[in-house]
């Protein structure tokens, strides 16, 4: 059966229609979630509101067995008559032509949809249970059905609807997540957290911008500038001085010049000093064979070696001259004898130049 | 005039349409002098190359093979007799005397790092008897390979007529190499050690400088013959991204490998910035 939702038209000031329609609601509302197993709502026990066992039962002529009673519990609000959190809002049935006489209250439902419903009901209660029947009409692929819906309701107790408690702590907890991922995000710089117009933590992009620049007067220094890059990555560094308008190249420049007159040469060779390269290349390692370079060298001289024989280079105009050539005695399947001495250098020089 | 308009027209068309054609292949071959043959591979995919099919005198790169043979054949732990023959090798050597007992991995780590010729021939006659037998089972193993231009006459590099090579099968070679682990776990060291089992011990360095040198270098093999001139086979490895570099008769082979090698651990980035310093090479 296709579940039917109520929309109340009235909002009524009494308790035993605010009965009947908690009731309905609590009615469709396990219609809707296929019975007790899956109620959306949770309940405490103990507490302002009453608990109440409901039962209802749905018989449909025609159909080769009857369904089962189904019971579950509900929360009712204490003052659900005065209040209009009582009354459910829901689409496609609205309640009219509500009666009551005495304990009892009468109602007419329309349910609107691809299987419209009419129907009729009455409920008969007393401050502490309820009893009701509800009989509706639906039109169905041009055949008539009727169904008819008993429904009862006992006061067992005092209860609080937890939902709304779970959903603020959910809130509460989510926003206490996220002021933890925006902590985090500012210091290991995932500028793509603050800039934007739907990041993520675009609220605190000012604190993310002070702590960038802040880290901008630091990053002079290559040993700053190096842990702020172990820290998060050059990317990121990259990113988030852009994203702040925070001049990373004047900064990698004063590092560059720093890392220099301090010799700090595996600074220099990261790849972001190439111009203090050129000069300090052409110097510590143009000329030398490779495995002669000094191992505190091998990181500016490595890129030194990029910069000068790699693509995009002018070639190998500005690169070490090739490695002396030995001449050994015998064609042997070995390395070649490095150069002994400054004589034997010159003698393979001076080979270089002859024509044979 | 209006045939000086045509010939003017047909020679920038044919500019243009060469210029391309141009590019493209500077850009294939950016070292066009630092070898007689060489070939970059980025992660498995040739990035650059020249020469890359042509037959070339090997010279020790040889010894990848012949360790793979003789990984699959025997186990480290193998005990092998050094014979008279090996023991007389030519080149370089770590002294070695015939009669000597070693484990064939110690011989392996010194026919690797010091590209030992005397420890090579004594594993190549403990696989197979003879290095002439040995070397029937490097040509059967290289063809099994799909090494469509190689061909082996000794099992140590040795300038012969009909031993040769080519970048791009060394290439293959060495990926069949490297994916034995105790080969990739002994080429990568920087020194190693032989002992004999009557206790002598043999140290030596790799003959591969840019391990220690070079940011995630881990090594593979170096050879050198008068006739080869200066070779490498070289591996390095940053992050997921590898870059295994072949040099055939390069004069200045650890400058250019070098270059390559940055250059192409560059090319992988994308032109992106470059790597955090801390993945720089710490002196020792």
């Amino acid at each position: 059966m296709r579940p039917y939702r109520i929309a109340l038209a009235p909002v009524v000031n009494r308790s035993l229609p605010c009965i009947a329609f908690a009731l309905l609601f609590a009615t469709s509302a396990a219609l809707a979630q296929g019975g007790m197993g899956q109620q959306t709502r949770t309940f405490k026990i103990g507490g302002p509101d009453e608990l109440w066992d409901v039962t209802m039962k749905m018989e449909m002529p025609g159909m080769p067995m009857a369904m089962p009673a189904q019971t579950f519990q509900s929360c009712l609000k204490k003052d659900r008559a005065k209040s209009e959190d009582a009354i459910p809002k829901q689409d496609n049935c609205k309640v009219t032509d509500v009666k009551t006489v005495g304990n009892k209250v009468s109602f007419a439902m329309e349910c609107a949809g691809n299987d419209p419903m009419t129907g009729r009901g009455e409920i008969t209660s007393t401050p502490t249970s309820y009893d009701g029947k509800m009989q509706m009409k639906s039109t169905r692929r041009g055949q008539e059905m009727e169904m008819t819906q008993t429904f009862s309701g006992k006061k067992v107790g005092a209860c609080t609807d937890e939902s709304e408690k779970m959903v603020a702590n959910a809130r509460a907890a989510g926003d206490a997540q996220m002021a933890t991922i925006c902590g985090q995000g500012i210091e290991t710089l995932q500028y793509e957290l603050f800039v934007g117009k739907d990041a993520a933590c675009q609220a605190q992009r000012k604190a993310f911008c002070d702590k960038v620049t802040g880290l901008g007067r630091d990053m002079r220094e290559p040993a700053a500038y190096k842990a702020v890059v172990a820290k998060s990555s050059m990317e990121a560094v990259q990113g988030s001085f852009k994203a702040c308008n925070v001049n990373l190249a004047e900064i990698s420049k004063a590092a560059c010049s720093k890392a220099t007159s301090t010799r700090d040469w595996a600074f220099v060779g990261n790849g972001l000093c190439d111009d203090d390269v050129r000069v300090a290349g052409a110097t510590h390692c143009k000329g030398r064979d490779y495995y002669l370079v000094d191992r505190s060298l091998t990181s500016l001289c490595n890129r030194y070696a990029r910069l000068t024989r790699g693509p995009g280079t002018t070639g190998t105009a500005g690169a070490p001259p090739a490695a002396p050539t030995s001449t050994p005695a015998q064609a042997k399947a070995s390395e070649p004898p490095k150069p002994a001495d400054p004589l034997q250098q010159g003698v393979d020089a001076l080979r270089k130049l002859l024509p044979f | 005039m209006v045939h000086r308009g045509l010939l003017v027209a047909a020679v920038l068309a044919v500019t243009l349409s060469l210029a391309p054609a141009a590019r493209a292949a500077g850009a294939q071959n950016p070292w066009p002098d630092a070898a007689a043959a060489y070939l970059v591979r980025i992660d498995g995919i040739e990035r650059w190359s020249t020469n890359a099919s042509t037959r070339q005198k090997p010279a020790s790169l040889t010894k990848i093979l012949t360790a793979l043979l003789v990984l699959e054949s025997v186990v480290p732990s193998a005990e092998v007799v050094v014979s008279p023959r090996a023991a007389r090798a030519d080149g370089a050597r770590i002294g070695l005397a015939a009669g000597m007992r070693l484990n064939a991995g110690d011989l392996l780590t010194a026919m690797l790092l010091r590209s030992a010729n005397d420890a090579c021939l004594a594993l190549a006659e403990h696989v197979a008897a003879t290095e002439a037998e040995f070397v029937k089972r490097m040509n059967a193993r290289g063809t099994a390979l799909g090494l469509t231009d190689s061909h082996f006459t000794n099992a140590c590099g040795f300038d012969a007529p009909d031993h040769y090579a080519s970048a791009r099968d060394l290439a293959l070679l060495a990926d069949a190499a490297l994916a034995q682990r105790a080969f990739a776990d002994i080429v990568a060291r920087e020194k190693g050690t032989a002992r004999t089992r009557d206790g002598r011990v043999f140290r030596f360095d790799n003959t591969n400088v840019l391990i220690g040198r070079v940011d995630g270098a881990r090594g593979v093999k170096t050879g050198w013959t008068k006739a080869a001139g200066r070779c490498l086979v070289g591996l390095a490895q940053r992050g997921h991204t590898r870059v295994l570099v072949i040099l055939l008769g390069a004069p200045d082979r650890w400058w250019d490998a070098v270059a390559m090698i940055e250059s192409a651990f560059d090319d992988a980035r994308g032109g992106g910035p470059p790597a955090p310093m801390i993945a720089a090479p710490v002196p020792k």
